[in-house]
């Protein structure tokens, strides 16, 4: 019976400590594996990502994104939907935000209408995108892990497309794979020379409004027992499928809203918009326990090692991808701590079993 | 207890104590097994049967008390000491391993050879034919368990009990999963084992099970002993007032005067890939009184009841009528407000959110209502879905009545009235029962039953009881029915004999 309790809780813990320890610790291992200094390298991914005002800018660019991801890949797994759809519903999000600005705003469109309707654009794209996923799970029972995964490659294609041909998004100006620049009044400009931009910002009210609407409002506990036993929540009236779209059409909001977000910091589309961040996003998710207000520190955690595994690469000699090896490992054991996944019921009837003849 | 020194106890616990959070699973438990003797442990849902054997077989340790293991103290850190102690443990749910055989099983856990790498499998079969020999288990030992039948799975249970060395068995519901000539061959078995010397415990809560093998018993009530000794001159029903507390009888009351038409039904169809299917059901269903439908399992209840429900799309042609309404184009959701409410044949699978505290549960049908009192605008209402909440589980004998527990850590007869706290609160017209007393003991059984015809005498609601347990539609209904294949037929009125329902049920 104890046990039944400290499942459930530990679906909804951060597993902040932990994880900073245990990167440490493994970090320390491979690099020594690789052949270089533990020491040096923690000091470059360090000064890389934390050591100076252009350094953290980027970190907190970077953790911008993978919290508005990480929330999108929370909410729909609490609701029982495996999207892990976060990267394609970003690049849906960035494509239509550009496109509106560089093809249907004026030149001098004033920021105070520029900015909210580009976000709204990216928000709506990334929702239609998922939404896709969501229809044909509804329709016609298509496994949205499946659809999600494949959807990503479509999105990566079009974007691919969209900035190789001038009549599309591409900037005529320049060589193939960068995307018209933003009018200023649609573009989210850096601080100080730095990639911090006011955009950072929304990552607070966003991860405050999705727990309230998880845990605090009456459409948040259809979602959650949707997510836990769908059969029951359709016994007791909560209809399901309508619960299902709305969560998809949520997620591919959250994500899109980052996609859209992340381009007006860059000012134009480009072919290299933080790429692979919508899979990240699902170990920031996992890493906080599915708890929306965990997912701002977890995804400054892996902004962290991501900004700084470039440096590392650089002065340490440690190639950067020893950190999606860590970050594989991270979720790994997290994984097997016991971090359930709703709609996986094993350990919980199981715990029921055994405290209910007790 | 006797407790002369010729027959001192093979087990003894006193004093033991045992908390999983804020519930008190055991408070001062005691048990006294005589050796070479058979020891029922009784007691209802939640009473603490489960926890005391999982402390005395070394799963649980315990808060406080001592246990004696043939005259001697045991503190257990493991299961493995429990066994080393001479105790074997025969769960409800078996713990074999299916694609091996049954010597693999009985040697699985144990050193093989010195260094533990040789597995020598003759010298395991060998051991089981003998200890099949010795006992009348007869099992072959290279039989590979998933062929096996649950009566025989479980005979590998007791020899690898046995074959570790076990001279006390302690048997959890032993009963639950087999059929009856299952159940005569397992109690035979254990009376060979008991006249080998050997002592036995089994948990039940079957009465009849308890004197047709056990010669004394010890009964818990919420965690404590409240009797313990020999079952001479005890009769079962003294026992069910001793596992209950108070005596609970069922009244059914007068016979409704014939109150208004509630729910009318007409060429109900249903039409399904699994199943029977429905055909043509008809009935009626009036204020204040029980419609029972029996029936085999799988004759068309689960269709019935969803198509009524609204979870199951009945086929064209359906007449529902609720007062007069039609329900059929009303969703699940519509169809609860209107008035039906439904208990679900599954409370697993149905009827509860298990990782849900209670209070979450007990407001799942009304957090897709706005304007339900669980709520301010699109807020949860949390200090007023606690307060009801308490409410409720005070009112319906939840144990224990906290809601913030999470429904999973409840027995499975506390989660029944969970279930039964949520639906009834509403104040419906019409009840849809689907085995609600299903897996329940004596006593929360009596109090689900209670609390329906309460409903249907006290508060004029309909109440069509779908159930598989004959005794149960006999017992409550005033009019009865038969599903068979699909087919609804009315039998009689309150009655009927067991008899005619019987053989309805079989289509005679």
């Amino acid at each position: 019976m104890a046990n039944g309790n400290a499942q459930a809780k530990s679906s909804a813990t951060f597993h902040g400590p932990i994880l900073v320890l245990g990167l440490v610790l493994l970090l320390a291992v491979i690099v020594k594996l690789c052949g270089a200094d533990p020491r040096q390298a923690f000091e470059a991914l360090l000064r890389g990502s934390a050591g100076s005002s252009v350094a953290w800018g980027q970190t907190l660019a970077s953790m911008a994104v993978l919290c508005f991801s990480g929330l999108a890949i929370a909410v729909s797994f609490r609701a029982g939907i495996f999207n892990i759809g976060a990267e394609g519903q970003f690049v849906a999000g960035a494509i239509a935000a550009a496109a509106l600005g560089t093809r249907v705003l004026p030149e001098g469109v004033p920021a105070a209408l520029g900015l909210p309707l580009l976000l709204l654009a990216g928000a709506a794209a990334g929702a239609g995108w998922s939404m896709l996923a969501g229809a044909m799970k509804r329709w016609r029972g298509v496994s949205e892990v499946i659809s999600t995964l494949m959807l990503n490659l479509v999105a990566l294609i079009l974007l691919r497309y969209v900035v190789s041909y001038p009549f599309l998004l591409r900037d005529p100006a320049t060589i193939e794979g960068k995307g018209a620049p933003l009018p200023d009044g649609a573009a989210l400009a850096g601080w100080g020379g730095t990639g911090f931009h006011a955009g950072v910002f929304l990552t607070l009210p966003a991860v405050a409004l999705l727990w309230l609407l998880v845990f605090r409002t009456r459409a948040g506990l259809s979602l959650r027992a949707a997510g836990l036993n769908p059969t029951a929540a359709h016994a007791c009236g909560i209809p399901v499928e309508r619960v299902r779209m709305l969560v998809f059409a949520l997620s591919g909001a959250l994500a899109g809203l980052g996609g859209a977000m992340a381009m007006m910091a860059a000012g134009r589309l480009t072919k290299q918009l933080y790429p692979d961040y919508g899979y990240m996003a699902i170990a920031v998710a996992l890493a906080a326990g599915l708890h929306p207000l965990a997912v701002l520190p977890s995804a400054l955690l892996f902004a962290l090692l991501e900004t700084g595994s470039k440096a590392m690469e650089r002065s340490a000699n440690v190639p950067s991808e020893v950190i999606f090896l860590i970050e594989g490992l991270v979720i790994l054991a997290l994984l097997s701590r016991g971090i359930r996944l709703p709609g996986t019921r094993v350990a919980a009837s199981a715990a029921a079993d055994a405290g209910g003849e007790a | 207890m006797s407790e002369t020194p010729a027959n001192p106890p093979a087990l003894r616990c006193q004093g033991i104590a045992k908390n999983f959070g804020a519930n008190r699973a055991l408070d001062g438990a005691e048990l006294a097994v005589p050796a070479g003797s058979i020891h029922a442990l009784v007691g209802e849902n939640g009473a603490g049967k489960s926890t005391l054997m999982n402390v005395v077989s070394g799963l649980l340790a315990p808060d406080a008390g001592r246990v004696e293991v043939f005259g001697k103290e045991e503190r257990f850190g493991s299961p493995l000491e429990a066994v080393a102690a001479g105790i074997g443990m025969v769960h409800q749910h078996f713990m074999l391993a299916e694609a091996m055989t049954v010597a693999e099983n009985v040697a699985l856990g144990r050193r093989a050879s010195p260094l533990g790498l040789r597995f020598d499998a003759r010298r395991y079969e060998a051991e089981v034919e003998r200890l099949s020999a010795e006992t009348g288990l007869a099992v072959d030992p290279r039989a590979r368990i998933e062929d096996l039948s649950v009566g025989l799975r479980q005979r590998v249970e007791i020899l690898k009990a046995l074959a570790r060395g076990a001279r006390m068995l302690l048997l959890d519901e032993p009963t639950a999963v087999l059929a009856p000539p299952e159940v005569r061959a397992l109690f035979s078995t254990l009376e060979r084992l008991r006249d080998a010397g050997r002592t036995i415990t089994i948990i039940t809560h079957k009465l009849d099970e308890v004197f047709a093998l056990a010669s004394s018993v010890t009964v818990l009530r919420r965690g404590k002993t409240v009797f313990a000794g020999s079952l001479e001159g005890l009769t079962p029903e003294d026992l069910a007032r001793k596992m209950v507390g108070e005596a609970r009888e069922v009244a059914a009351g007068e016979l409704p005067v014939g109150g208004e038409i509630l729910l009318d039904v007409k060429g109900l169809r249903a039409d399904f890939s699994s199943g029977t299917g429905l055909h043509a059901a008809e009935f009626s269903l009036r204020a204040g009184e029980v419609l029972g439908v029996a029936g085999v399992e799988g004759n068309g209840q689960d269709e019935l009841a969803g198509a009524l429900a609204g979870t199951l799309a009945p086929s064209a042609g359906a007449q529902i009528r609720l007062l007069g309404r039609d329900l059929l184009p009303l969703g699940v959701r519509a169809r609860s407000e209107a008035g039906i409410a439904f208990i679900p044949p599954d409370r697993h699978r149905d009827g509860l959110v298990l990782e849900f505290s209670l209070a979450e549960n007990l407001i799942l049908r009304d957090a897709f209502s706005p304007g339900r009192p669980c709520s301010r605008g699109p807020f949860l209402d949390r200090a007023r879905i606690r307060a009801s909440a308490a409410e409720r589980l005070q009112a319906y004998g939840v144990h224990p009545p906290e809601p913030d527990l999470n429904a999973g850590a409840l027995s499975g007869g506390n989660q029944q009235k969970v279930i039964i706290a949520r639906e009834l609160s509403r104040k419906p017209k019409v009840i849809l029962a689907c085995n609600p007393a299903r897996g329940l003991d004596v006593g929360a059984a009596a109090a689900v039953h209670e609390k329906l015809l309460h409903a249907a005498r006290g508060e004029g609601a309909g109440v069509l009881l779908i159930s598989s347990d004959l005794d149960e539609v006999l017992r409550l209904s005033d009019r009865v029915a038969v599903l068979y294949k699909g087919t609804l037929r009315e039998i009689g009125a309150r009655g009927v004999t067991k008899d005619e329902v019987g053989r309805a049920m079989v289509g005679a």
